[in-house]
């Protein structure tokens, strides 16, 4: 075929073009058009019967079949425990961990060097808060592999816990450099909020929404998340369009339930906060959402039923002590505004921000300090919470509260008074005695 | 093809997107409310024995509940206070079927005991033994049970059913063995999934009477889940590689490629209404159907990269309506211009354009001068360009469309592999993300073939339909008429796949 060479070059150009362009519209196109194989017929004729299957929970079944049939096939175990840690992540049920990390040795044992069991085995770490281990796990990922981003999403976590945040934004740099999607924004938000950037932390998120991920839950993991960064902003609103999105795209999903039930406690409208917050601890008894329910009982005047959940949340920790789990910080927060036993909820604190020494950990730590009479090392850590100028109103209460016991009218004024800036309805019960707080310091000042 | 399509890319986007972390998600066990139930169905009974077993945390908060006076304990008579009620709650959960119409299932005996669980506390186990009558009857009874109880909570849900002496079930969804042991033992196995099965149907009839005989094995069913979601995609996990597995894998690779073409759209409209459109033959046929073999394996190499390599700087799920977008753009202005051209010709208004088509004339003589093709062939020969040749076609108006040219056959086999199939991208992906990249490209490979072979056939076939059709004595005002209405099918596909794109980019609103 001979063709002008003049008119080659356009054809060819515009060939290319075309391809290009028509190879990406094609993708979608097929995706969008219910196209039927023979074979896709028959799956579906198969499962018509059945109830509308989530899609981890339909890979879930692959996996574990591939994994039978071909018991030496390394990859399938690692892609099984991903597919049980996601599938632990939208259940809330533990039991898959141990089965990820049953896996996840399978495929160790058979290849050390496995990339996605050793990322797997670093998400595991994490989720079970080991994080000095999670960090171990993601270098030596890295340092097998350095182009696969998901590593850096572990690194970057276990970075952050451990309260290693210059390096944390180093390694989420390179992170998103190599693919902005969900994951990374997700953290950038993450970081720009610790660091006191909110309008930052809500256009990263959007971002993390806009990005969206191949299961539904992240997506909406992510979306209750941006509620969270408006509703530390103070605007129940947009929080509550965004939790309320939330539910919408996934009904039922406890944490956005649990969001609901925060913006109307903040609206005070307590009868319907107690009955979301009883509405997700039905479906996932969290300890976070026992402990809202329980302040929102208490601000209510309910406090027969909060002491009931107080108790609730002491027996989890029974059961987590039972277990050898560690005690989360949430929980050594639990202790300090609730706990009777203030030098033990103390020692759990520092030892817990000996393993985790992150803003939170700092600020858990102070707040224990402060409730044990040391007022002087507790002004101490809570600086150290504030380090990063993180623009959070329960930590900036906290700070407030032990400088004025400290004696130190002026910082706790100013302290007291950002938090309530921030964000008037932080806590259904700490938002009031701020205000008390500030009222109280006010009229001393005065005089 | 979505159903399958979309968990095969699922597991792709698993392997490559990574969800954060979820900061407070707890290794948080002990909070399972866990059901089971056993149906035996006697000759005029059935008798259900439902058991509820609470992990630590749901019995502390049942506790709290049962405690009414608030002392911390729970004693005798709260303890038999909350069994009566909640026996009742429970019941009024289960919803048992004879035939379609409900049966009210009455509670024989029931207890309530606190087994000791973990961390000093206690977990909770509610047993209550039910009955229901039966009427005998000699047709076969169907039988229904559906367990609604805590259907939000996260626990073990099963069902067993058990034929009693003299009965025989048949079509049982549930087995006639349990695998917890009434609720004492969960198996732990990696493997094991919590077993969630919320109902039962089963058919019975009478049987012989067999003293001593208490299960049969007639009611064993097969649990239903059809797990064997099996794709092309699968075929790049396939464990080893021994070659008998390559060569199953390409042939199947092949077949699904075949069969794929023949899923609606696909560019075949496209390259049919030009067949039909134009005069085409036999080798151009299968010149397209090559061309569409190459493009579409390139094609798919060609997006793996880019995808690969775009999102790292944008979010594609940004990017493909505006590509989307751009190719309906594409098409429609070649359908714009076929339609266009072809309405001219028919007008015979086609000298118009004759001169300044020149350069390229000299292309290929070896195709056109086929038995039909009687008024363009000796243009070929001369080496005129081929817009120039019907220009001055000594034939009836239109009864050429617009001749064949080998450049908008390339075109047009480009345009019709340009479309590839996702499950072919996300062999790809898988294979890369497995590293058995090259395996991948070859399994394309095959599909493609396959994709372009049925392809090429059909062309065939129109070919050869169109020179019969053509034997007809008629005056061709039909066949006059195609080639304009083949170039409005390509514009108008033009159109919708550049809507589909803004709806998608949520520019547009159906």
């Amino acid at each position: 075929m001979r063709i002008s060479r003049s008119k080659m070059i356009p054809v060819a150009a515009l060939a290319l073009l075309a391809l290009v362009g028509a190879l990406v519209a094609g993708l979608v196109l097929r995706m969008g058009t219910p196209a039927v194989s023979p074979l896709a017929t028959r799956q579906l004729a198969a499962a018509a019967d059945q109830q509308p299957i989530n899609n981890t929970e339909q890979l879930l079944w692959q996996y574990q079949d591939r994994v039978r049939q071909s018991p030496d096939d390394v990859n399938s175990y690692a892609v099984l425990g991903n597919i049980y840690l996601q599938r632990a992540r939208e259940t809330g049920d533990p039991s898959y961990y141990g089965k990820a990390e049953a896996v996840f040795a399978e495929a160790l044992k058979r290849d050390p060097q496995n990339i996605e069991a050793l990322i797997g085995k670093g998400s595991l770490a994490l989720s079970r808060h080991q994080f000095q281990e999670a960090l171990a796990l993601g270098q030596q990922a890295a340092s097998l592999n350095p182009t696969i981003p998901r590593i850096y999403g572990v690194i970057a976590d276990a970075q952050t816990e451990l309260g290693m945040y210059d390096e944390a934004i180093q390694t989420l740099q390179k992170m998103v450099d190599m693919r902005p999607d969900l994951s990374s924004y997700s953290r950038i938000s993450y970081m720009r909020e610790l660091h006191g950037d909110i309008p930052g932390a809500i256009s990263a998120m959007q971002g993390a929404v806009n990005a969206g991920g191949p299961a539904s839950e992240n997506t909406q993991w992510v979306r209750v998340q941006l509620g969270n960064l408006y509703f530390n902003q103070g605007n129940l609103a947009e929080a509550e369009h965004e939790y309320q999105q939330a539910l919408y795209q996934l009904p039922g999903y406890v944490y956005a339930t649990a969001g609901v039930a925060r913006v109307r406690a903040a609206q005070g409208q307590y009868n319907e906060a107690v009955a979301l917050y009883n509405q997700a601890i039905a479906q996932i008894p969290l300890p976070e959402f026992v402990i809202a329910l329980g302040e929102t009982q208490e601000a209510a005047g309910q406090t027969a039923d909060a002491a009931k959940q107080y108790e609730l949340v002491q027996a989890m920790q029974q059961l987590f002590k039972a277990n050898g789990v560690d005690t989360d910080l949430e929980l050594a927060l639990f202790d300090a505004d609730h706990g009777r036993d203030v030098q033990g909820t103390l020692a759990l604190a520092r030892s817990a921000y000996e393993r985790r020494p992150s803003v939170k950990g700092a600020d858990t730590l102070a707040w224990a300090l402060f409730k044990a009479g040391q007022p002087a090392e507790a002004r101490r850590y809570s600086d150290q919470a504030l380090r990063l100028g993180t623009q959070d109103a329960l930590m900036l209460y906290h700070a407030g509260v032990i400088a004025q016991a400290q004696g130190d009218s002026a910082a706790a004024r100013d302290y007291l008074k950002r938090a309530l800036t921030l964000n008037p309805h932080f806590s259904p019960l700490f938002a009031l005695r701020a205000q008390q707080t500030l009222a109280e310091l006010g009229s001393t000042a005065t005089k | 093809m979505r159903r399958w399509l979309l968990p095969a890319l699922f597991a792709i986007m698993l392997v490559i997107a990574h969800p954060p972390l979820h900061a407070e998600a707890h290794p948080l066990g002990n909070f399972t409310v866990n059901h089971y139930s056993r149906i035996d169905v006697g000759r005029d009974a059935v008798q259900v024995r439902y058991i509820v077993d609470m992990a630590e945390i749901p019995a502390f908060q049942e506790r709290q509940a049962i405690d009414t006076d608030g002392d911390g304990q729970v004693n005798d008579a709260e303890q038999s206070a909350y069994l009566s009620k909640q026996a009742a709650v429970l019941v009024g959960g289960l919803h048992l079927t004879v035939d379609n119409a409900p049966v009210e299932l009455r509670a024989v005996d029931q207890s309530l005991t606190f087994p000791v669980g973990q961390g000093g506390l206690v977990t909770l186990r509610l047993v209550l033994n039910l009955a229901a009558p039966l009427t005998p009857a000699t047709a076969p009874i169907a039988i229904g049970y559906r367990d609604t109880n805590f259907a939000e909570r996260i626990g073990w849900r099963e069902i067993i059913v058990r034929p009693l002496d003299g009965v025989v079930l048949g079509d049982s969804t549930a087995p006639t063995q349990d695998q917890s042991d009434e609720l004492r033992s969960y198996p732990q196995d990696m493997l094991s999934n919590p077993l969630d099965v919320r109902e039962a149907r089963f058919t019975m009839t009478l049987g012989a009477i067999t003293a001593g005989n208490t299960a049969n094995a007639s009611g064993v069913a097969v649990p239903s889940r059809d797990r064997a979601i099996d794709s092309f995609a699968a075929l790049i996990a396939s464990k080893e590689l021994t070659p008998p597995i390559m060569l199953l894998s390409l042939l199947l690779a092949f077949g699904l490629g075949a069969a794929h073409a023949l899923t609606p759209g696909h560019g075949k409209t496209i390259v049919a209404a030009y067949l039909v459109g134009s005069r085409g033959t036999a080798r151009h046929a299968i010149f397209l159907g090559i061309t569409t073999t190459v493009t579409h394996t390139l094609g798919v190499f060609l997006l793996g990269l880019i995808t690969l390599f775009i999102s790292r700087f944008i979010l594609p799920e940004q990017l493909y309506p505006w590509l989307e977008f751009l190719s309906g753009v594409m098409v429609l202005g070649i359908g714009l211009l076929l339609f266009r051209s072809r309405l001219m010709q028919l007008l015979g208004r086609t000298r118009a354009h004759a001169e300044h088509e020149h350069g390229h004339g000299h292309d290929h003589d070896h195709d056109h001068d086929h038995n039909h093709g009687h008024e363009h062939d000796h243009d070929h020969a001369h080496g005129h360009s081929h817009d120039h040749d019907h220009g001055h076609s000594h034939m009836p108006p239109g009864v050429n469309g617009q001749p064949v040219t080998w450049r908008s056959l390339l075109a047009l086999g480009i345009s019709g592999g340009l479309l590839p199939c996702p499950s072919a991208l996300v062999v790809l992906l898988s294979a890369i993300a497995l590293h058995r990249v090259a395996f991948g490209m070859l399994l394309i490979v095959a599909f493609s073939i396959g994709l372009a072979g049925v392809l090429t056939g059909i062309g065939l076939l129109l070919v050869y339909a169109r020179q019969f059709f053509e034997r007809f004595p008629t005056d061709g005002r039909l066949l006059r008429a195609l080639p304009v209405a083949s170039a409005g099918i390509v514009t108008v596909a033009g159109l919708v796949i550049a809507a589909g794109a803004l709806v998608q980019a949520g520019l547009l609103r159906v």
